[in-house]
């Protein structure tokens, strides 16, 4: 059983979080040869927020320029309208009580029971059947309440108010779900001789998953309580639908091995699922695994003692996954997304949609899989190591035809089993555990890379050679990002007079020293879009690594945790990559600027700056193209966590009752190391706009007591 | 025991024998065409989604976006064609093409709308009506038919003419239909109004749908385009392999043709006589102001004058705009954040016509030298005229333009609207918006106190008192004049996308006349007298006493007017090839109303917009790019 109660960032307290949690598990075993388990577990939780979310209380708080004070010539009693950058006041959409709230619940309970029959004429012939059964129930309500914003007027000393949330409106959700699955297992286990091991294992499965979701939105004449019946009646909407997914599946599996020295394994799924035609709704998809024991081997166990295992393994397969919009073998109307009408003045009629073309043909998306793997241990298990190679060739993934139609063909084409990639990888980990007297410590690290290639991307014919670099994605990296090369900045007005024509129309009359220049690749006198070059990497990370140490002496326990990522960029967007986004507040960092020694002379002297002169507004040219001035390498080490503990377990304790006593100390998020300019924000949450629920560093100190 | 394993096996047995019936369920959201298609209500749902693809040239329509239908990111930064042509500039922007000639692409769109009109005329034959119900829905068909043509020959000159839906595995040949010429395309789109405008009647009276009579205004529209194209096509002339297979370009013999065919759709609509001026003769300039507003504010009070009307319904919920976001001025946009994104400019209020100079436009004299031409900024040696109110120097004007634009001092939502752009401190010295030859504002000092009393650059202690020149958020006037006509007097604006619910006029009695007397001075033929009336009678509703002559001049000076910011404008500057010229290393221009604190009169200075650089149209820009070239086999359009 578990309670959470997490008040959140604001002083506010207006975001939180609270959960309560449960799970019961019992045996029983019925007869001699039948055992019963009766899983029970569920959870209530609650998430709250003023209704604007942190993304806008955070984007007010970044916005808001510092010569806007928080209250209107500050008199308290009269919150300023302040809508700096796009954003709003964060004080004031900052309280639920002013500005409205959002509230978001859900239920779940997650049963399931099984029942396994150890067949007794046949030995080692588990039967077994379960079923499990899962509800969700979610409900949400958010309430929009109208407030005043001031300006003040110091013509006439008077406060000018500006309304918001009008008209105040109310809205309830509710989303209720199931999930019940049936399965039928037949497990069977047998050893021949001595030494053959044999196990074949039956499943059926089918699995149900169905919901209904409504919605009301209702706005107020005027706001009195926060409650559907007591909103107005002239403006509402309502929504609700329903949903049904059905996927059957069997599975069998055959096992065998030879002392545990030689092992191979044969499994075969036959899936299949509600979404696709009759004919292509079933598909059959094996796995064969093999593997050698070579440690067990009489000249390594004989001869090399410090081996203390040695596993060569691999596997062979293909995997299915359903995907696609389901129904498309249906030729019908679509009775959503075809627009809305007004035939008469103040009633809306709902269109229909014309059919897309049938598509009888839509099935599994497979994927063929490679894997090579060695497990290693050496000295008694002290250092073991495992490493693995591997390519997943994904084939009949979903797009759109678009080679043979015209786009004067007008029909929306289905989606279909086209698209294929291979994605190649090696992981590698390794544990140490070691003790000197009583000092012991264990290390443990892991590091993946992986990469994936479009394979066959379908496009639109190409219209040149040229073309084709800039736009085709066949047999290329999906994770490339074309940039410009970025020379530096300009130095004089003369040079920018020199270099070719960045900024369109407009030449380059609008650039000054201390813009980004940028090569010019083609040679043609002009920077435009065929200068770009495949220099960068997207935002997801190529390699993943962590590391974890755990270390004792006597009482004492120690313990970090390192975390990183590599091969990847961040590019943000809004404020924290434009000066003075949309005229709200700018980070310091752009202070570090090039700027005239007097701003009030056109002819003083630039004084040079990191970052490129600030201006506000438009036809800025090149100033934000992507180059690595605003992609940066998000690569990042982190030290998650560093722990420090120190336990008493003592005759005296244990007369008092108590068991074992643990104090300890740990920071969460300690450090990072990373590109400076990506550094201050979360490298983990990554790119885009970055007005997001900042990461905390968290410190605990705490006892552990157990009775 | 037994009892359980017997429990099991038969669990087991139940499972394993069901066959895959467990998997067919049925879609929640689709309905079969017989369904549909089996009662008028069905039709009528299924004739909302063709109207709601309609290319209506509406509040929803933006260059950079297109037919943008309010459908995901309502965004458009008030990118409106109100911005793009010699009417008006954006507050930020001054782009007269977003991207080049990319602008208001709509080819995709159109070829599927097209084919979804195919689909109906491929099912109104195995409905379950009778012949009159089926020669309606053909008729509707048609109008619809006529309307997507005409815009994709806008667009693009000569296109594909498709009217069968071919199926996928077509061939080659079946599936890529070549363009046809311009004028074949013109043709067409006049033969299909003639169908529809020969099967349907005159209709409920809603304005909603396709009649007889928004069909011929259709073809009243559509000949005029066509006409002008071919008769004014030297004054740009392109070249290439699309004009030279006539793909686009027409040759200016057969201008005649299509004035003729316009004069006489226009002839049936005016002679029929269900349609007429609202509020013909109004009592006072005042009284002409508000008419002229209140149509706009509302259509549904004018449906004597409006022949379409596209309605808006749901705010913010599914079927609104953002003009009254985009539109309102700085003091009325409630708690709207970037209002006053498009500023009607001085060229368009010079074209007005003052009631004491009647058949002149009436360029606003600011100085005592009377020379109108000077766009360099305040001058100190030249004397300037000066006024009590700002007001004043507008008052001899038509009454229409208090209507259109916001006037420097004039009442909206009673609330009295400040634009001022600079002052003169009592030292003489000019500070603001004003300097000579476009030089950087100095804005310093902001406030100025004469006589215990202070004085604000802006004319206004915050953004809240005033709606002009500051540079703040981009939400102020920088040509001393608001947006004003279709705004909504009562309406506040929210923060929320697509709550304003005005409904637009998509065709009105009044461009009728305008198109007829437009056809017969530029032909020569038709009824001269009729169209003269028809001008004088659209002035005489804005208040003018007198009569003046059917000429050119009159008639497009009179249409520039009337239909100000009615998306017009745009069309007329492409169809009479005048953009190149209209635009040719040339600035908008702004009129910038300025205290003087020696005085405290108003005085007021021409110039060139703030923060703008001249701009050039491309000649290629009479046409739009066509998209897929490289998968279509068209032909593409020139210098693209």
């Amino acid at each position: 059983m578990g309670l959470i109660d997490d008040g959140g960032l604001l002083r506010s307290q207006d975001i939180y979080y609270n959960k309560f949690n449960f799970r019961s598990n019992v045996t029983a075993k019925l007869t001699d040869n039948l055992t019963a388990n009766v899983n029970i577990s569920g959870f209530v939780d609650e998430r709250g927020s003023p209704a604007d979310g942190i993304f806008n209380i955070w984007r007010g708080t970044v916005s808001s320029l510092p010569n806007k004070a928080v209250y209107a010539n500050d008199n308290n009693k009269y919150l300023h309208r302040v809508q700096d950058g796009q954003a709003m006041n964060p004080v004031a959409i900052g309280q639920s009580d002013l500005a409205g709230y959002t509230i978001n619940e859900d239920k779940v309970f997650q049963t399931s029971f099984d029942l396994a029959w150890e067949v007794p004429f046949v030995k080692g012939l588990v039967i077994k059947g379960v079923a499990a059964f899962d509800q969700r129930f979610y409900q949400g309500k958010g309430v929009r309440t109208d407030y005043e914003l001031y300006d003040y007027s110091v013509e006439d000393d008077t406060y000018l108010p500006t309304a918001f949330n009008t008209p105040a409106s109310i809205n309830n959700a509710y989303n209720n779900s199931h999930y019940l699955t049936l399965q039928a297992h037949a497990i069977y286990k047998t050893t021949i001789g001595d030494n053959h091991n044999l196990g074949a294992t039956l499943v059926y499965e089918q699995r149900d998953q169905a919901g209904r979701h409504a919605g009301i939105l209702k706005y107020y004449d005027f706001f009195t309580n926060a409650q559907i019946d007591q909103a107005g009646e002239t403006n509402a909407a309502s929504s609700g639908n329903e949903w049904q997914v059905r996927n059957m599946s069997y599975l069998g599996r055959l096992n065998y091995d030879y002392m545990g020295k030689y092992l191979l394994e044969f499994a075969a799924r036959y899936d299949g699922t509600y979404r696709y035609h009759p004919d292509r709704r079933w598909g059959f998809f094996p796995v064969v695994t093999g593997g050698w024991r070579i440690s067990d081997e009489n000249f390594i166990k004989d001869n090399i003692s410090w081996i203390s295992n040695l596993k060569i393994r691999g596997s062979y397969g293909i995997i299915g996954q359903d995907a696609g919009a389901p129904f498309q073998y249906v030729q019908a109307f679509s009775t959503s997304g075809g627009g809305t009408y007004e035939f008469t003045e103040g009633t809306l009629t709902n269109g229909a949609a014309t059919p897309v073309i049938v598509n009888e043909e839509l099935t599994w998306m497979e994927s063929n899989i490679k894997d090579i793997g060695i497990d290693m241990g050496f000295f008694n298990n002290q250092l073991t190591i495992t490493a693995d190679v591997y390519q997943r060739d994904r084939t009949g993934l979903l797009a759109y035809r678009n080679v043979t139609l015209p786009n004067t063909f007008g029909g929306s084409l289905p989606q279909e089993n086209l698209n294929s990639d291979r994605v190649r990888g090696i992981e590698f980990s390794f544990t140490h555990n070691n003790s000197i007297g009583d000092f012991r410590y264990s290390v443990t690290g892991n590091i993946n890379f992986a990469r994936t290639m479009n394979v066959y991307v379908e496009s639109a014919p190409f219209t040149s050679s040229w073309h084709k670099y800039r736009s085709g994605a066949s047999d290329r990296w999906n994770d490339i990002v074309w940039t410009y090369n970025r020379l530096g900045q300009f130095q004089t007005e003369e040079e920018i007079l020199m270099a070719p024509i960045q900024n369109g129309a407009l030449g380059n009359l609008r650039e000054i020293p201390g813009d980004f220049k940028y090569e010019d690749v083609n040679g043609d006198g002009v920077i435009d879009g065929n200068d770009m070059v495949p220099n960068a990497y997207n935002e997801s990370p190529k390699t993943n690594y962590g590391l974890t140490f755990d270390a004792g002496w006597k009482g004492f326990d120690f313990s970090f945790l390192l975390q990183g990522a590599a091969n990847f960029t961040a590019r943000y967007s809004h404020a924290y990559t434009t000066m003075f986004w949309q005229e709200g507040n700018t980070p310091a960092y752009f202070m570090d600027r090039w700027h005239l020694s007097d701003p009030y002379d056109p002819d003083s002297e630039w004084i040079e700056g990191e970052w490129p002169a600030t201006r506000i507004g438009v036809n800025l040219g090149m100033l934000y193209a992507e180059s690595d001035a605003w992609r940066r390498s998000a690569s990042y080490l982190r030290i998650k966590n560093i722990e420090l503990g120190y336990s008493i377990n003592n005759a005296a304790l244990n007369k008092i009752g108590l068991r074992n006593v643990r104090a300890f100390i740990n920071i969460n998020n300690v450090y990072t190391f990373a590109d400076p300019f990506i550094k201050p924000f979360d490298p983990e949450s990554i790119s885009g706009i970055g007005w997001t629920y900042p990461i905390m560093r968290t410190f605990n100190l705490g006892i552990n007591i157990d009775f | 025991m037994k009892l359980y394993r017997n429990i099991i096996l038969i669990a087991l047995l139940g499972l394993i024998a069901c066959n895959d019936d467990f998997l067919n369920l049925e879609p929640t959201d689709k309905v079969s065409a017989d369904a549909l298609f089996s009662s008028p209500e069905g039709v009528k749902v299924f004739m909302a989604g063709l109207y709601y693809q309609m290319p209506i040239e509406d509040f929803n329509w933006t260059p950079d976006k297109g037919f943008s239908w309010n459908t995901g990111d309502a965004n458009n930064a008030g990118m409106f064609p109100i911005v793009i042509t010699d009417d008006g500039i954006g507050s930020e922007h001054q782009s007269i093409t977003s991207r080049g000639g990319y602008d208001f692409e709509w080819w995709e769109q159109g070829y599927k709308l097209n084919r979804d009109i195919n689909l109906l005329f491929q099912v109104i034959p195995e409905l379950d009506v009778d012949q009159e119900a089926k020669d309606a829905l053909y008729g509707e068909a048609s109008f619809m038919r006529a309307y997507v043509y005409f815009e994709l020959a806008k667009l693009y000159g000569g296109v594909p003419i498709i009217t069968t839906i071919a199926p996928v595995d077509a061939t080659e040949e079946e599936l890529n239909v070549p363009r046809s010429t311009e004028k074949e395309t013109w043709d067409f789109v006049l033969a299909t109004c003639d169908t529809a405008a020969m099967l349907l009647d005159a209709g409920d009276g809603s304005r909603r749908r396709g009649t007889k009579y928004v069909s011929l205004a259709l073809k009243s529209r559509a000949a005029l385009h066509a006409a002008s194209v071919a008769k004014y096509w030297d004054q740009s002339p392109l070249s290439g392999a699309a004009v030279d297979a006539g793909l686009v370009g027409m040759d200016p013999s057969v201008a005649a043709g299509y004035y003729a065919q316009c004069i006489s759709a226009s002839e049936e609509i005016i002679e029929d006589g269900l349609f007429s001026l609202f509020h013909p003769s109004p009592a006072s300039v005042e009284e002409a102001t508000e008419n002229y507003r209140q149509m706009f504010e509302n259509p549904n009070r004018a449906t004597g004058e409006a022949i379409f009307i596209r309605g808006y319904t749901l705010q913010g919920v599914d079927l609104g705009s953002c003009q009254e976001n985009w539109g309102n001025p700085a003091q009325t946009a409630g708690a709207w954040p970037h209002p006053g994104r498009f500023c009607p400019t001085l060229d368009l209020a010079d074209i007005y016509e003052n009631y004491s100079d009647p058949g002149q436009s009436a360029p606003i004299i600011t100085t005592v030298d009377g020379d109108v031409e000077n766009y360099d900024g305040y001058d100190p040696s030249r004397t300037y005229l000066e006024f009590d109110h700002p007001s004043e120097i507008f008052a001899d004007k038509d009454a229409r333009l208090g209507a259109t634009v916001i006037l420097p001092g004039s009442i909206w939502k009673d609330v009295e609207i400040v634009i001022q752009g600079a002052y003169i401190l009592p030292d003489g010295s000019p500070i603001g918006h004003i300097e000579l030859n476009n030089a950087a504002v100095v804005g310093s000092p902001a406030e100025y106190e004469v006589d215990g009393s202070v004085y604000y650059l802006y004319g206004g202690s915050t953004p809240k008192l005033y709606s002009g020149f500051s540079s703040a958020g981009g939400n102020m006037t920088r040509t001393g004049f608001g947006f004003r006509k279709f705004l909504d007097s009562e309406y506040v604006p929210i923060l929320g996308w697509n709550y304003s619910t005005t409904d637009w006029i998509d065709f009105r009695y009044a461009e009728i006349l305008l198109n007829y007397a437009e056809a017969v001075v530029e032909s020569g033929t038709g009824d001269a007298t009729i169209a003269a009336e028809g001008i004088n009678a659209l002035r005489h509703r804005a208040a003018h006493q007198g009569d003046i002559p059917l000429t050119l001049e009159n008639v497009l000076r009179e249409r520039r007017v009337e239909m100000a910011f009615e998306n017009k404008r745009y069309w007329d500057l492409i169809r009479r090839r005048e953009y190149h010229t209209a635009f040719f290393d040339t600035y908008r221009h702004a009129l910038v109303p300025v205290q003087d604190l020696r005085t405290m009169k108003y005085l007021f200075v021409r110039r060139n917009c703030h923060n703008t650089q001249p701009m050039t149209f491309d000649d290629a820009w009479y046409y739009k790019t066509i998209p897929g070239t490289g998968a279509n086999g068209l032909t593409q359009n020139p210098q693209y």
